[in-house]
Parts: C-alpha cells; structure tokens; sequence
C-alpha cells in the first residue's frame, strides 16, 4: 500500500489540474476509495485550489500613474551604449573600420600604464573594472607610502548627464552614534533633500557606480581609504543596483570606528507626494564588517 | 505624456527591439506597454506590497533596456524580462531578511519585515464584493507571503499565471520535477495555513 501511496502522491498535483489519462485517474480512485491518508492529501489539494481560485478572482489594480512614472523612468536612463559596428557593403570602408580598430587597440596598449587611471574617468565603470582596481590597491598604496599617493588624485567626474545631481561628500566627525542619533542626522541632512529632489530611478541605476567612486575619492581626500570603502559600497549596491550612495561620514558607532554610508534609493511617487528612501549602511573598516545595525530603512516624505 | 502612436503597435517585438537597440524610446515605450501588466501582477501577488511591485517592476524594466544591447532573441522579450524580473524579486527576499527592525520613520510607518500590508491604500478596492471572498482573498494573500519565496514562485507562476510546469522550469533553471514538487508542497503549505485559518475562525465562533 505504500509504494502506492508514493504513487499517488506524484500523481494528485496533476490530477488536481485535470491533468490525468483516464487509466490514470481510475487507478488514483480506487485507491482514494481505500486510502484515508491519500484522501486527506487531496482534500488538502483541493483547499489550495480554492484559494488560489479565490486569489485569482480578483484582479490586481494597478495605479494609474504607474504606466505613466515608468515610461519617464525608464525612457530618461539612457541605455547602455555597446560599440557598434556597422559593416559597411564595401569591402574597403570595412577595411578601414578594421584598420581604425587596430589602431585604437595599438593605442590603448600604448596607454596601458594609466589604465587604472583610464578606469576611472570612465562614464559607467563596470563592477568587475572597479573590482579590479580595488583589489590592487590596498596593499600596493601601504606599500607606496600611504593615501597621499599620486594615483589617488585622480577623481571620477561627475556624469554630464546628472545635471542637477548633487556632488556626494565625505566628512570626518567627533560623533559616537546609536540608532536613534545616526537616524536624526539623516532625517537632517539637507544634502539628502536635495538628493529627493533631483533623483530619478535612471539616474540611481546609471550612476551608482560612479558615485560610489566619487565617494570613495571624497574619503580619500580626508585621508581615508577610498579603495576600501568603494569595494566595501560595491558589495552593497551589488544586490542592490539602483541605490546611490551619497553621502558618508568617518565616525564612531557605538564606540568602535565605523564608515556610514547614506544611499538614496528612487522616489517611490504617491498621488500628491514622494517618498524618498534612504538607506544607512554602517561599515566597519577593522573587520571589513557591515556592522549589524546596517541598513537603517529611512522613508521620508518629500513633497513636491 | 503620449504613449506609443499605431505605427508601433503594429510591429513585432523583434522589430521593436532593434528599434529599441537604437534608441528608439517610442519602441521601448511599446514594449513595456505590452508586457508590464503580467510583471506587475506577478510580481505584485509575490510581494504582497504595491510600492514593491512597482519598483521591481521598473527596475526589471529598467534593466533590460539597459542591458538590451545583449538580449540575442534565444527567448522572447517577455521571458527574459520575466527572468529579470524573478531575479530582483530574490534579490529583494535576500535584501528584506537582512534588514534589522524598522526603526520608525517621520511619516510612513510601513513594516519592512516582509509581513502583509494591511493599510486600506494597498488593498485592490473592492467595496462591492461580498465579504467572505474579500476575507478568503486577505487570507490568501497574507497566506501566501509565509511561503517561502522557493516554493511561493513557482507557485504564483503556475496557478496566477496559468504556465505550464515546463515553461515554469525553463524560467526558474530547475527541472521539471523539481518544480512539481515545490508546488506541491507549496500548495500543501497553503492548504494547512487556510485550514488552520478556517479551524480558529470555528472555535471563535462557537465560544
């Protein structure tokens, strides 16, 4: 009887969907007629679809607006430009597109020295670029004498796209934060509104890499180590695409040393006001630790 | 804002892709006319909260355009948005379960813990259904969210969205088997919470 309990049970999901031969499903009722285990097991399947059933009957509204914040989100972030190239239908306008290649290529080995430095002025830094740039530089700037070496000055422009962006900034501060204090600083900060303001989710999603760099270049330039801190922002925004860090401080957090990190995450767009989401990551640069407390969910409210 | 004028609508998705891969916004504003509806819905019935329906969906949305310079047309559009869109949605169950406890915000006093929503603004309005299915589709609803999201997935996608377990095992990457088991057990989890719903509901009654 219990090989073919084994049996039913594969069987009952589909028998449930009226997915049966008719062999099948007189072979599963005569045992249901014999079986009270397996007619509980049907019972319970047949509750399942009654609730699903139920769920199904009503149908999701879905705000008017949404179509309308979606297109504008969606539409106002340009799309990831790939080098194309177009073959030409004469043999000798694509010799030269291949001529032009090589001569790029010669070019860029010439270069390769600054490469590092090339990383870093581009518009949308991939995280693996990034990732490679990170992991060579924490030891080899201990090794070159510290923060002040000449590799740090170069800083990440800010897109020209992001216009009306804010320039995100570092400070050092004689702070000993809790919850309670690193949530009023935010709550204060007016470089947060002025991120409400200006953000769009295109933006969020196009820039966070380059605002994670630029942050880390802030701290570098109050002697901190960016690198370690870009790596540390970039383990964040990596399940997290569309969030842009913005804002950090060197304080303490409860009395050990700590980086805050404040993100900004897409308005998320009411009827008559905005939400703007703020997230406050609190890392330990001792341990290369998120201190548990991270990830302070902030949302405030921001009129239009 | 003009939405997409006919001449879009008549094309096929692969013609507007290659628009799209051009930059054409109208094209893109096409696409995502003809297949946010289904995300939304999914992703909506999977998270339980309308603002975190809204933003997955945009940023699957958001994403693809953004990446659709690398889309070879080995699936249709819409599978592979889905597919992004399934991704951030366990993104977003990674991210939800590490966060800490809210700590109260100025104004919105939402709860980030992944429970239901239960403010009236996120319930579909429905003040001409009877109230028995209202509650059934509350319990549901609030079932639903104590699934794991493993089991709740392939669930959703089978029983909302109606696709046949092969196609469930192609989006997921699991086999087939796999699948029909996780919505078994799923669909038993769900039985056992509406029956002990159901049970309590009784005992209330007859006290």
């Amino acid at each position: 009887m219990r090989a073919r309990c084994i049996f039913i049970k594969r069987k009952i999901l589909d028998h449930s969907e009226g997915l049966l031969t008719d062999r099948e499903k007189n072979e599963v009722g005569k045992h249901l007629e014999s079986c009270a285990k397996c007619r509980a097991l049907l019972a319970k399947m047949e509750e399942s679809a009654r609730a699903l059933e139920a769920l199904r009957e009503f149908p999701v509204r879905i705000s008017d607006s949404f179509k309308e914040r979606a297109v504008r989100n969606i539409t106002s972030a340009e799309p990831k430009r790939r080098p194309v190239i177009r073959f030409s239908p004469s043999i000798a306008a694509s010799l030269s597109a291949i001529a032009a290649l090589i001569l790029i290529l010669v070019i860029l080995v010439a270069i390769k020295p600054w490469g590092l430095k090339t990383t870093r002025t581009q518009m949308e830094p991939t995280v693996s670029q990034e990732f490679k740039a990170n992991k060579s530089t924490p030891e080899g700037l201990e090794r070159s004498g510290g923060k002040s070496a000449a590799d740090q000055t170069a800083t990440a422009p800010m897109p020209e796209k992001a216009e009306g962006l804010v320039v995100p900034s570092a400070v050092e501060k004689n702070a000993n934060y809790n919850k309670d204090s690193i949530r009023n600083m935010v709550e204060n900060l007016a470089l947060r509104k002025e991120v409400a303001e200006s953000m769009t989710m295109g933006h969020s999603m196009l820039y966070s890499a380059t605002y994670a760099k630029r942050l880390a270049d802030e701290f570098t330039k109050i002697n901190e180590d960016g690198a370690l801190i870009e790596a540390m922002i970039s383990y964040i925004t990596r399940s997290e695409p569309v969030l842009l860090p913005f804002y950090g401080e060197k304080a303490l957090y409860e009395g050990r040393d700590a980086f805050i990190i404040v993100f900004a995450g897409p308005p998320r767009t009411g009827e008559s006001v905005a939400l703007s989401r703020c997230e406050v990551w609190v890392l330990e640069p001792s341990s290369f630790k998120v201190n548990p407390d991270s990830s302070i969910l902030l949302f405030l409210e921001h009129k239009f | 804002m003009p939405f997409t004028s006919g001449e879009q609508q008549n094309l096929s998705d692969d013609e507007l892709i290659s628009l799209a891969k051009s930059g054409d916004q109208k094209a893109v504003e096409e696409l995502f006319d003809r297949y946010y509806k289904r995300i939304y819905v999914f992703l909506y019935r999977a998270t339980g909260r309308r603002e975190d329906a809204e933003d997955l969906c945009q940023e699957a949305f958001l994403l693809a355009f953004k990446n659709i310079g690398s889309f070879k047309g080995k699936s249709s559009f819409f599978t592979w948005v889905y597919k992004i869109a399934i991704n951030r949605f366990r993104d977003h169950v990674r991210r939800e379960k590490r966060r800490p406890l809210p700590i109260k915000s100025q104004v919105d006093e939402e709860s980030f813990t992944g429970s239901v929503d239960t403010r009236a603004s996120l319930v579909p309005q429905m003040s001409d259904e009877p109230g028995d299915k209202v509650e059934t589709y509350q319990d549901v609803r609030k079932a639903l969210q104590r699934i794991h999201p493993k089991y709740r997935v392939p669930l959703l996608l089978n029983a909302v969205e109606e696709m046949p377990y092969e196609e469930i095992a192609r989006l997921l990457g699991l086999p087939v088997g796999t699948v029909k088991s996780r919505i078994f057990r799923a669909r038993m989890m769900l039985a056992e919470m509406m029956g002990e719903k159901r049970a309590t509901e009784k005992q209330r009654g007859t006290n």
